[in-house]
């Protein structure tokens, strides 16, 4: 579903953002990537919409090698895909209908289907009695749940979310967690970064742990990683997980 | 792109302008501005046209008198000669029984009391000198002076000074039209960028929903044409009433010269203003954003 091989991104600054990463999420799960601020996860999100080009390696969505594809491209890329950012980032002369049904709009989707479609996932979102109020007009929790149904509306495979909650209250932030939770039940691959502990314990998913934009942990079903002094892991056995997840194309080789 | 999607970015490109009513009236005042400057140059320009055709049809020529003793025949060979001259359009010869007519109707009492054959050693036959290029007279003049038979040659010198000047100012006007297009489009490139300026996190937005490049120019271009039309009403509108109470302003000083009227302008004006409208609506909005559509 989505794959990084060996990937570096070094910005001009000459920071190092990610480090010759590589990592395996599958069709369907629920990821979390945490780290301290300036650890690199953002630049991961970054390089799976295409925001930021990687110095090297290979990135791939659905199969396809998003390092080769043309800017041209990008659109088709980021339509497979729901986007979901902190600062919620709606456009605010539409109205909570009209964002969510611009996101269908720009795939020129039948206007029949649209009309059917938003109300539906307005009413998963619960805000439906909010379609004709514009963005201004909502508390951040509701603009985030206007943003996660923008961003499920097309039924995309893969839903990034880069520190969905870092703008609300713990109680909001655990109804959005909530919501990317059920969407990810419904077939969904969900990515979210986040440096939100107390939901990553709680929620008991998947956890990829970066450090100086390096995966430094990666556990099936664990908690927010606590890092000692040196860097080390408090469970370091992560680590044999981590070489399962990092070299899939190698064990499809083996016939695994 | 299908008609469903052409409709819904008419209608999205009118409710922005709606919702952005500050930025709509700015840069509909810049368009407006830029349009009235446009066709102020091409009144200008067209008028100096008119008044350089004017000059010219009233009296640039050269007359050469040739010598009362050269024969027609002769005299005709040094009208070849003439006539190869560079500078020179046209060259007409008119012999002595066509002077001594013209003087006769001309200043009858002048010659009344002589003979034909008298006036004939006195009105010499003579040469009318047509050019089109004021700025070769003196070159002209100089070549014709080296023909033989050629006695005497007179220009009309306040004719040819008025017509270089109208070319001068012909070459101002051109200048000056160039410049003020230049300006407009500088000025209207740049009300745009502002507004794309604060549109950018709006267009970033719709890259990451997915959107193409031409579906989110499409609004913004459909804004800038129909901006830019709007802007030519108003300027034709504005000239509709302003050029022909200037006209009849500059008559009453009664300096000889008719301008063009408004009736035989309107339609060039009209195709010219909203050529350059829709191109500098569609294109200022679209080229500005550019650098905002790279996310």
């Amino acid at each position: 579903m989505i794959e990084f091989r060996n990937v570096t991104k070094v910005y001009s600054t000459g920071i190092a953002a990610v480090n010759n990463t590589s990592l395996y999420i599958e069709k369907g799960e629920f990821v979390f990537i945490v780290g301290a601020s300036g650890c690199g996860k953002s630049t991961l999100m970054k390089m799976i919409m295409k925001e930021v080009e990687p110095n090297s390696g290979h990135i791939f969505v659905n199969g396809i090698d998003i390092t080769r594809i043309s800017k041209r491209r990008i659109p088709n890329l980021r339509r497979s895909m729901g986007i979901v950012f902190q600062d919620f980032r709606l456009l605010p002369d539409k109205t909570v209908y009209e964002n969510v049904a611009y996101a269908m709009r720009v795939i020129e989707a039948d206007p029949k289907v649209i009309k059917r479609q938003v109300p539906n996932v307005l009413s998963l979102v619960g805000l439906l009695d909010k379609a004709d109020v514009y963005p201004d007009q909502l508390s951040g929790g509701e603009q985030q749940r206007v943003a996660v149904a923008r961003a499920i509306v097309n039924n995309p495979s893969v839903l990034i979310a880069d520190e969905p909650t870092g703008n609300l209250d713990p109680e909001t932030a655990w109804e959005i967690m909530s919501l990317l939770s059920d969407i990810n039940r419904r077939g969904t691959t969900v990515v979210v970064a986040t440096h939100a502990k107390d939901i990553v314990d709680k929620m008991q998913k998947r956890v990829i742990a970066i450090k100086n934009g390096m995966v430094v942990s990666d556990k099936e079903t664990g908690g927010y990683i606590e890092e000692h002094g040196n860097g080390i892991m408090e469970n370091p056995t992560d680590y044999s997980h981590l070489s399962k997840h990092n070299f899939p194309w190698s064990r499809r080789k083996a016939g695994v | 792109m299908s008609f469903n999607t052409m409709g819904y970015l008419i209608k999205d490109s009118f409710h922005g302008m709606r919702k952005d009513i500050k930025n709509t009236l700015i840069s509909l005042g810049t368009m407006f501005a830029t349009m009235l400057l446009i066709a102020v140059a091409y009144l200008v320009y067209v008028n100096e046209n008119k008044l350089i055709d004017d000059t010219k049809d009233r009296s640039s020529n050269i007359v050469a008198y040739v010598d009362v003793n050269m024969s027609d025949e002769d005299a005709k060979k040094v009208g070849y000669e003439i006539e190869n001259i560079v500078g020179v359009t046209s060259n007409t010869y008119r012999d002595k029984d066509y002077a001594i007519n013209l003087a006769k109707s001309m200043n009858p009492i002048m010659v009344e009391g002589f003979s034909d054959e008298v006036l004939k050693t006195i009105y010499p036959a003579y040469f009318v000198i047509t050019f089109d290029d004021v700025s070769l007279v003196d070159v002209i003049v100089n070549s014709i002076s080296k023909q033989n038979g050629i006695e005497e040659i007179t220009v009309n010198k306040y004719a040819a000074e008025k017509a270089r000047d109208a070319e001068i100012y012909k070459a101002i006007a051109i200048v000056a039209v160039i410049y003020i297009v230049e300006f407009s489009i500088f000025l209207m490139m740049n009300t745009t960028k502002l507004m794309m300026f604060s549109k950018r996190k709006e267009i970033s937005i719709m890259k990451y929903v997915g959107a193409k490049n031409n579906f989110i120019r499409a609004p913004f271009a459909i804004q800038g044409v129909f901006t830019g039309l709007v802007a030519v009403g108003l300027t034709m509108l504005l000239i509709n009433f302003a050029y022909p109470a200037f006209i009849r302003s500059m008559t009453t000083l009664e300096n000889g010269f008719s301008f063009i009227s408004f009736d035989v302008l309107y339609q060039n004006l009209l195709i010219i203003l909203v050529s350059i409208g829709i191109f500098i609506g569609m294109v200022g909005s679209t080229a500005s954003m550019k650098r905002y559509l790279d996310v």
